[in-house]
């Protein structure tokens, strides 16, 4: 050991003492020629020529070294892939477990970059801040817009502020075109990017001017840009209508900038003044003194603090609140102070839905890498046992233990390089399939995944560490192997019963953890099958839904537009193979929500959350067309019209909560200031959310309008597929409606799943990564068996030979197997109950404590082991004792 | 044709130095010169410090292992002998020689007498 170390050491000084070495020579030479008479200086010059430039063999020396240490390294490497290739079972199965292990994670944690951790592309992030509302009720958004304005004019502690309006349906027509289109919009003051600090990637930004509409401007994003307008520069001074005034495009924002909302992309930016503009619901906002309806973004002033800004906000905010005040419930509950959040990571919406799921997610990649890695040691273990003679004897005969050492990491190493190139290959297919998965539906989530530094690095860290902590084991134990000992035929190693030991504790841990997985694949997918067995109160199949836009410079009046919603729900019921027809402003699951204040004689408000009521504007056939009963009363009709008496419907929940013991029908209530007559209760719908209750629900006829009705949506139960409806459906209402625009094709069965994306991608990746970690543990199991049969083939055969029967051995293996299996459901039942407790807002009607879904995975691991062990097991009865014996 | 020269002087001193401190014990660096000096005459006469490289290039190979030592003017020089794989290598490096020579020299011979 002692001359091992010594030479590792003298490695490493070599160049040093060669400088001593040419030293001492050429101080020999030049005596040599001193001796046969020369001057010392001539003889010293004379001794440098005949040595040579000692600094060029320095240099040939370095040369040397480094040429042998490549030459180790290919030839080390060319061993290692033959290796493989002679054992292309277990080069196999090491790579794919490191693969889809590794991938996994790879994949799950640029999906959690994506959406938890990423900061906006913006100048110095940690600067911006949103101004919110806050109160006993929590968190709100920015408060009206009349305060923003006193913030801009009167908030020294702010470099400047802005309002975002963001993700609404613009409905523009660009010059070029003589159809109407939609884009995402945002909305936002003229000093919203001088607040991010960006400049344009062509053109210029919006300015404080521009809120004027002097011209009206409008900026568009890099994204829309390229797709839109193919990146063509040209695209600067064109224009586009909207709410019936022409904007002029003046530049592109910066590429990666898609807005203040992470996985949503703003298309088209304009001035939040264009609120003004034409006649639909948003005019008068800008002035309403108690509305808040957008977020505030703001910028700290250089050299003041968070906490400073908040107090000089709220002492403004207070001022304000003295002068417009609000209900004193509201004041308490809502606008109570301020509070300032940081934006460095935009909106938290995408977060605050997806947060608790990718972190589920998190957990479970980390167990499948867990499970992955404790086959790959048990894979190594196994091998480097098999090689202990191979090394005993190469040992023997010369070979440096440091060669070894370094032949057995660059193989070990080669491994898990291969396995995490293969990796980044499985992150690419399983970011591709969860990308499929958020972009569907109305409201497609776009995230850019980036495969870059930080990734790549995570990606790396992960095989090296691997190989340090995985592949050091087998390498360790073969360096303290002792060559004789070795050789000697039939020699069992003292130490094999603790690696053996350490072999079966990993399998242990691996039932253990695939029990986990698998309890947690049941739960969720029972989950799901609970939510989809939840009546929502209607029938969702053969449901096409579309919504209809009618523009507000072709149908300005409210009488107009009436006109154009009955011809198109005329020519609809027309169509062949069109069961039932209906329009509403508002579909069951649709993530639109619309309250109003709500006023019964009689009742007492309890609070103020109590005195609003959801609403929703039906035609006649609604409540047929999704198959929704009516309770009591009438149901509403085409002859309720804006001339006759106002009617309204309630469903069950609202009628229960505001007439308890009272016969809501007939009484008249009223919304705000309008008054409608309640003719008839209708059956609960499930209007946004499979698992809560069902909220109070007002209804009233789209005929006798509460709101502007320019868009609605159209059901329809046909017998058709609902996709080849869409195209004729479309035909036939711009030939009595034309100037309409026809959005979001969709069936309600979708609309209804996408409210359970979550639930829905949860099970289906618990389920794949359990059926993933049971394949990694069945091969795992089956290689410690196998090597456990190979190795104590002697003894078998020793056992055979006095007389025990074939079926006495393997059962005995067979038994070893169960024990094992045993520890691990004993360690891997608690834990998941444990977990499924700790999850269990993630489930829906599911008891963690439920033992069926452990007796399930129970029998299920069980049954896998048993048939990995059943194969090498097998191998015990092919034994012949005589020639087996002789071996030894 | 030089660097065929210096492939075979590379082999060629190699061996040299084998052979040399085989027969002479252990040397120093100067020491090998001295003695290749006197065997090749010609060889090396100048460039003498590339046995340094020969001499690293067996020790990697594990045919000469060295010790660090006082040479004859009392400088510290390090003495480098032959191990026991260096003396099989030479033999088997002898052999080759000698098989290979009495072929040439039977081809020479046959070309003479025709």
């Amino acid at each position: 050991m002692r001359t091992f170390l010594s030479k590792l050491c003298a490695l490493f000084t070599r160049s040093q003492s060669s400088e001593e070495e040419f030293e001492t020579h050429l101080a020999l030479l030049t005596e040599r020629f001193v001796a046969q008479g020369m001057a010392p200086e001539e003889a010293a010059v004379a001794a440098r020529r005949q040595f040579g430039n000692a600094g060029l063999h320095q240099q040939n020396l370095r040369d040397q070294s480094r040429f042998l240490l490549l030459s180790h390294l290919l030839r080390d490497l060319r061993y290692a892939v033959r290796g493989m290739l002679r054992n292309p079972g277990f080069a196999v199965a090491a790579i794919l477990t490191l693969a889809l292990g590794m991938g996994a994670n790879i994949a799950v944690f640029a999906l959690m970059d994506a959406v938890l951790l990423r900061s906006l592309p913006v100048a110095d992030p940690q600067r911006l801040y949103f101004v919110d509302y806050a109160g006993a009720a929590g968190l709100g958004i920015a408060p009206p817009y009349p305060f923003l304005q006193r913030m801009q004019s009167e908030a020294y502690s702010l470099q400047s502020v802005a309002a975002y309006s963001g993700q609404g349906q613009l409905k523009i027509r660009p010059e070029s075109s003589a159809n109407f289109e939609t884009a995402n919009g945002s909305r936002v003051s003229g000093c919203y990017y001088q607040v991010l600090g960006l400049r344009a990637a062509l053109g210029r930004l919006l300015t404080a001017q521009d809120e004027l509409l002097r011209p009206a401007v409008a900026v568009l994003s890099y994204d829309y840009w390229q797709t839109r307008y193919a990146g063509n520069p040209a695209v600067l001074g064109s224009s586009f209508m909207l709410d019936g005034t022409s904007f002029t495009i003046v530049g592109v924002a910066p590429k990666g900038y898609s807005g203040l909302q992470p996985g949503h992309h703003d298309d088209i930016t304009i001035p939040i003044t264009s609120m003004n503009l034409g006649p639909h619901d948003g005019d008068g906002m800008l002035v309403d003194h108690n509305s808040p309806w957008f977020q505030a973004i703001g910028r700290l002033a250089s050299g003041v603090s968070p906490a400073n800004a908040r107090a000089e906000i709220n002492t403004l905010f207070q001022s304000y609140m003295t002068e417009f005040p609000v209900s004193a419930e509201a004041r308490r509950d809502q606008f109570h102070h301020i509070e300032l959040v940081s934006a460095a990571q935009g909106l938290d919406n995408l977060r605050k839905q997806y947060a608790r799921p990718l972190q589920a997610l998190m957990a479970v990649v980390a167990l499948v890498l867990l499970i992955a890695c404790a086959n790959i040691t048990n894979l190594l273990l196994a091998r480097a046992t098999r090689r202990e003679r191979e090394f005993a004897v190469r040992i023997a005969l010369g070979a440096g233990r440091r060669r070894l050492l370094h032949q057995l990491l660059t193989e070990t190493a080669l491994l898990f390089f291969i396995g995490a190139a293969a990796s980044l290959a499985v992150a690419f297919a399983v970011v591709r399939l969860l990308m499929r998965f958020f972009s569907t539906g109305p409201q497609p989530m776009q995230l850019s995944l980036h495969f870059d530094g930080p990734l790549l690095a995570f990606a790396l860290a992960l095989p090296l560490l691997a190989t340090l902590i995985f592949g050091a084991a087998p390498i360790l134990h073969v360096l303290r192997t002792v060559p004789h000992a070795a050789i000697k035929e039939g020699s069992r190693m003292s130490e094999s019963s603790s690696r053996m030991g350490l072999g079966r504790a990993l399998i242990v841990l691996q039932v253990a953890l695939s029990l986990i997985l698998l309890v947690g694949a049941s739960l969720f997918l029972k989950t799901l099958r609970n939510l989809h067995s939840v009546d929502p109160g209607f029938s969702p199949s053969q449901i096409a839904l579309m919504q209809i836009h009618l523009l507000e410079s072709t149908y300005p009046e409210s009488p107009a537009r009436l006109a154009a919603w009955d011809r198109i729900l005329s020519v609809v019921r027309t169509t062949p193979g069109v069961q039932s027809a209906a329009l509403s402003a508002a579909t069951p699951f649709d993530t639109s929500g619309r309250h109003a204040g709500f006023i019964v004689p009689g009742y007492r408000r309890t609070s103020d959350v109590d005195s609003l009521i959801n609403l929703d504007h039906v035609s006649e056939d609604y409540f047929k067309t999704l198959n929704t009963p009516l309770l009591r009363g009438r149901n509403l009709s085409a002859s309720d019209v804006d001339s006759a008496p106002h009617v309204a419907l309630l469903n069950q929940t609202a009628a229960r909560h505001y007439f308890p013991g009272r016969d809501p029908i007939g009484v008249e209530i009223h919304i705000n200031d309008a008054a409608y007559r309640i003719v008839g209760i209708v059956q609960d719908i499930h209007q946004s959310d499979l698992r809560e209750p069902a909220t109070p629900f007002i209804f009233l006829p789209v005929r006798q309008p509460y709101d502007r009705n320019f868009r609605l949506t159209l059901l329809v139960r046909t017998t058709l597929k609902p996709t080849a409806l869409a195209a004729t459906l479309t035909r036939q209402i711009h030939t009595v409606a034309p100037d309409s625009l026809i959005t979001q094709p969709i069936t309600l069965s979708e609309q209804m799943d996408e409210s359970i994306v979550n639930e829905r991608l949860i099970s289906t990746l618990v389920s794949i990564f359990s059926v993933l970690a049971l394949m990694l543990s069945a091969i795992g199991l089956y290689g410690v068996i196998a090597y456990t049969v190979a190795r104590r083939t002697p003894e078998f055969a020793v056992r055979l030979a006095i007389g025990a029967v074939p079926q006495q051995v393997i059962g005995s293996v067979l038994m070893g197997t169960l024990r094992l299996l045993a520890l691990g459901l004993v360690l891997g039942v608690p834990a998941s109950i444990l977990l499924a407790r700790a999850a269990r807002s993630l489930f829906y009607e599911v008891t963690p404590t439920d033992l069926s879904a452990q007796l399930i995975a129970a029998t299920l691991l069980s049954a896998v082991s048993l048939v990995a062990s059943v194969l090498p097991a097998f191998r015990i009865s092919r034994i012949d004792p005589a020639s087996a014996l002789r071996a030894e | 044709m030089s660097a065929d020269k210096s492939e075979v002087l590379q082999g060629t001193l190699d061996m040299m130095i084998l052979k040399t401190l085989h027969v002479l014990g252990p040397l120093h660096g100067f020491g090998i010169a001295r003695r290749i000096e006197q065997v090749s005459e010609d060889v090396l006469t100048l460039n003498e410090g590339t046995v340094y490289t020969s001499l690293l290039r067996l020790q990697q190979q594990g045919w000469i292992e060295s010790e660090w030592g006082t040479s004859e003017n009392n400088r510290r020089s390090r003495f480098y002998s032959i191990t026991r794989r260096g003396r099989k290598q030479l033999a088997v490096e002898m052999e080759n020689w000698d098989r290979i020579s009495g072929v040439i020299g039977r081809v020479l011979a046959l070309q003479k007498q025709s």
